[in-house]
């Protein structure tokens, strides 16, 4: 998700908050809260964003949907955006916020491409291998695509180690039309 | 007829794959944000270089192969690219992958004789580049001061009127401009056509030839012709017609460069020509624009005048001490033990006109940068004198120092005769009015522009240059008719070829006239002469 200057200056401003308040965890909470609603209700997306209806309705709404659910932090923080008008940053500030915690915790997010479902057991392994390689705590979530046809690939950040099936024969395909045009 | 055994097959398979990597390949990606116009924007691939090649391993183009693209914009949020290939096989979504490799071309002696995509992949059918190659970036530092020497040698064109008045150095960089239709790329095909003399001797040209934006009916035809002169065997052609996307254009000349930079990195000579950099300007205006760099005169980005210098910057004389030479800036690695001293890269770039207007942007810029500039003009050429080349206009600020001893000596006084008929041209419609001495210097003025005429892919050695331009020095051409110039001067030649062989030669090794084949030459200029005018 491409995310704007603006929404990543308020969610390190609630960061830098709650870590002097010593709420980051509850804040977190709240964050994620805020996150999966906007996740799952796209008309709430769609509403935040709409040019046409007012702010003072939408920091309304806002007030009504989360005002008693969050901390008297995160409530505050809305507020003051709704009153900043960046209501509509609301999305983009909620994943700013989960990216600039997991910084901050040092947890990064891995994600594992395979041909099939791995196993309880096999998800544990992949991911205490990865926590010792990184370093770091691993958030590893897991996509199937039947074409890789075996093997397996995890992308980090923007850095994909690849040793799919797939993947080693197309190298070993390139290989062989190398030769043969020489 | 042959057969191929199934076991020697197998032998062959496993050889193949026993330098297989099992290992898991690690690389970087990005995802395609926006496409279109032939960028595209991508997010991801934070660890990227400016400058490097991508590839798109989604995006199929007709025939199956992957989209190719350079990045050019590296911004805060994203990374701007442009693509090689056509931009409608990518799509929003698209795995964008690194490749760790600065825009590169191989390069070795296998593309002689070749042509090739500014990528260095050959298009003329005859399958992948035979040899050795080194890998060079297309972007490259130029050598700096020390790794220099003044140029000294001459790189003979063939053409009369530029090797003696206008005279061209190996490490030169010399301007040809002028309008569409005035013979830029005639001179430049002449040239080269020309360094056909030099590969017998230890110091062979090799050339470069850099079609830019080209019609790929001409681009065909220049290698037609080089291959009829049996000039295409030293010569690589790296084309980018028309038809190729803007990014493969403006990277042309830049392969050009690295090929060049091959040969005289290795201590051997080379001629690049760019035709033309006023396409390849466009190409790089297309792109910026694209690329929402700011426009700035004319709408050319503000680095445009970055783009020429540092690109002519590489035309060198490299210094004649290998231990220096080895020293040199930026040297790629896989060129770093086969670095001699003494080479050199001499550019002809090439910048086409509007209606003679030299005062336009990208020509001025190009004009300030080189050491000199060859003008060819509309009127002269359709007057017939060809090549057009206006020599009142046109200068060479270097090759004096490089032109063959004879030769200097010789050539001053064409300028003078020709200075001196340029002022009285106008006059000459007054015909029998005029004074004795103004009909005079009329008359040999427009013996001495007949005698600069030449044809095309005609060029002249050297030798015989010189024996022509001792006869018009002793004034002998006054004694024939305009019309008879050119009968004179076939004759001529080839009695002197005959009579003197061994003197011919040895004036084209060592470039010094001496007194008694002087006085031989004016003999048989003189025979020549009468001969004509009894024949008449």
């Amino acid at each position: 998700m491409l995310v704007t200057k603006a929404a990543h200056r308020y969610a390190t401003a609630l960061l830098e908050l709650a870590k002097e308040q010593d709420v980051v965890e509850q804040t977190l909470e709240d964050i994620l809260l805020i996150k999966g609603t906007i996740e799952s209700s796209r008309d709430l997306l769609v509403f935040l964003r709409s040019p046409v209806i007012k702010p003072d309705k939408k920091v309304a709404a806002l007030e009504a949907i989360f005002g008693d659910k969050v901390s008297e932090l995160v409530h505050r923080y809305i507020t003051l955006i709704a009153r900043k008008n960046r209501q509509n940053l609301l999305d983009e500030i909620v994943f700013a916020f989960v990216e600039k915690y997991n910084a901050y915790k040092g947890i990064i997010s891995a994600e594992v491409y395979v041909a099939n479902e791995l196993s309880e057991k096999q998800l544990k392994e992949v991911k205490e291998r990865l926590e010792e390689v990184t370093n770091k705590t691993v958030n590893l979530s897991t996509i199937v695509q039947e074409d890789l046809k075996g093997g397996m690939a995890v992308k980090i950040g923007d850095t994909v180690t690849n040793a799919t099936v797939k993947h080693k024969l197309k190298q070993l395909e390139d290989e062989f039309l190398s030769a043969a045009s020489e | 007829m042959s057969q191929v055994r199934p076991d020697e097959v197998s032998a062959i398979l496993r050889k193949q794959l026993s330098g297989f990597d099992k290992e898991a390949d690690t690389y970087d990606v990005g995802t395609v944000l926006e496409v279109g116009d032939g960028i595209a924007r991508v997010y991801g691939l934070s660890k990227v270089q400016a400058g490097e090649l991508v590839e798109l391993p989604d995006s199929k183009d007709q025939k199956g192969n992957s989209v190719t693209g350079m990045v050019l914009n590296l911004e805060e949020d994203n990374v701007g690219i442009v693509l090689f290939g056509s931009s409608s096989a990518v799509e929003e979504g698209h795995t964008v992958k690194r490749t760790n490799d600065i825009a590169s071309i191989n390069v070795g002696e296998g593309l002689l004789g070749r042509v090739i995509d500014p990528l260095g992949k050959p298009i003329d059918g005859k399958g992948a580049v035979t040899g050795d190659t080194v890998r060079l970036p297309l972007e490259r530092k130029a050598p700096g001061v020390i790794y220099r020497e003044p140029v000294t040698e001459p790189l003979q064109t063939g053409l009369k009127s530029i090797d003696s008045l206008i005279p061209i150095g190996r490490g030169q960089r010399e301007l040809i401009i002028g309008d569409r239709q005035t013979g830029k790329t005639a001179v430049a095909i002449d040239t080269i056509i020309n360094q056909k003399e030099t590969q017998k001797t230890d110091k062979p040209v090799h050339c470069i030839y850099v079609a830019v934006g080209q019609k790929g009916s001409t681009i065909a035809n220049i290698r037609k012709v080089l291959e009829d002169n049996g000039a295409m065997e030293y010569t690589t052609i790296v084309a980018a017609p028309a038809s190729t996307s803007a990014p493969l254009r403006y990277i042309a000349p830049f392969a050009g460069a690295a090929i060049g930079e091959y040969f005289r990195d290795t201590g051997r000579h080379a001629l690049v020509i760019y035709d033309d950099l006023s396409k390849q300007a466009v190409a790089y205006r297309e792109l910026s624009l694209l690329l929402k760099r700011p426009p700035g005169r004319e709408a050319y980005p503000g680095d445009v005048f970055y783009l020429h210098s540092r690109l002519l910057e590489r035309a060198a004389k490299i210094i004649d001490n290998d231990e220096v030479a080895q020293k040199m800036n930026n040297i790629p690695d896989g060129l770093k033990s086969k670095v001699k001293g003494g080479g050199s890269l001499t550019a002809l770039p090439v910048i086409e006109t509007q209606a003679g207007d030299v005062s336009a942007y990208i020509p001025t810029n190009v004009i300030s940068i080189t050491d000199g500039q060859i003008f060819l003009d509309t009127d002269l050429f359709n007057q017939g004198i060809r090549p057009a080349i206006d020599v009142g206009t046109s200068v060479s600020r270097v090759g004096g120092s490089a032109q063959v001893k004879s030769m200097k000596k010789l050539s001053g006084t064409l300028k003078l005769d020709l200075a001196q008929y340029r002022e009285l041209e106008a006059f000459a419609k007054f015909g029998s009015d005029l004074d004795a001495s103004t009909q005079a210097q009329l008359r040999t003025g427009e013996r001495t522009v007949e005698l600069l005429k030449q044809g095309e892919y005609q060029p002249l050695p050297v030798e015989q240059q010189i024996a022509l331009l001792k006869v018009n020095d002793e004034g002998l051409l006054n004694k024939l008719e305009v019309t008879q110039i050119q009968e004179f001067e076939e004759q001529f030649l080839e009695t002197v070829g005959i009579k003197h062989e061994e003197e011919m030669n040895a004036l084209s090794d060592s470039g010094v006239l001496n007194d008694t084949f002087g006085e031989q030459i004016i003999e048989i200029a003189k025979s020549v002469i009468d001969q004509i005018n009894a024949t008449n």
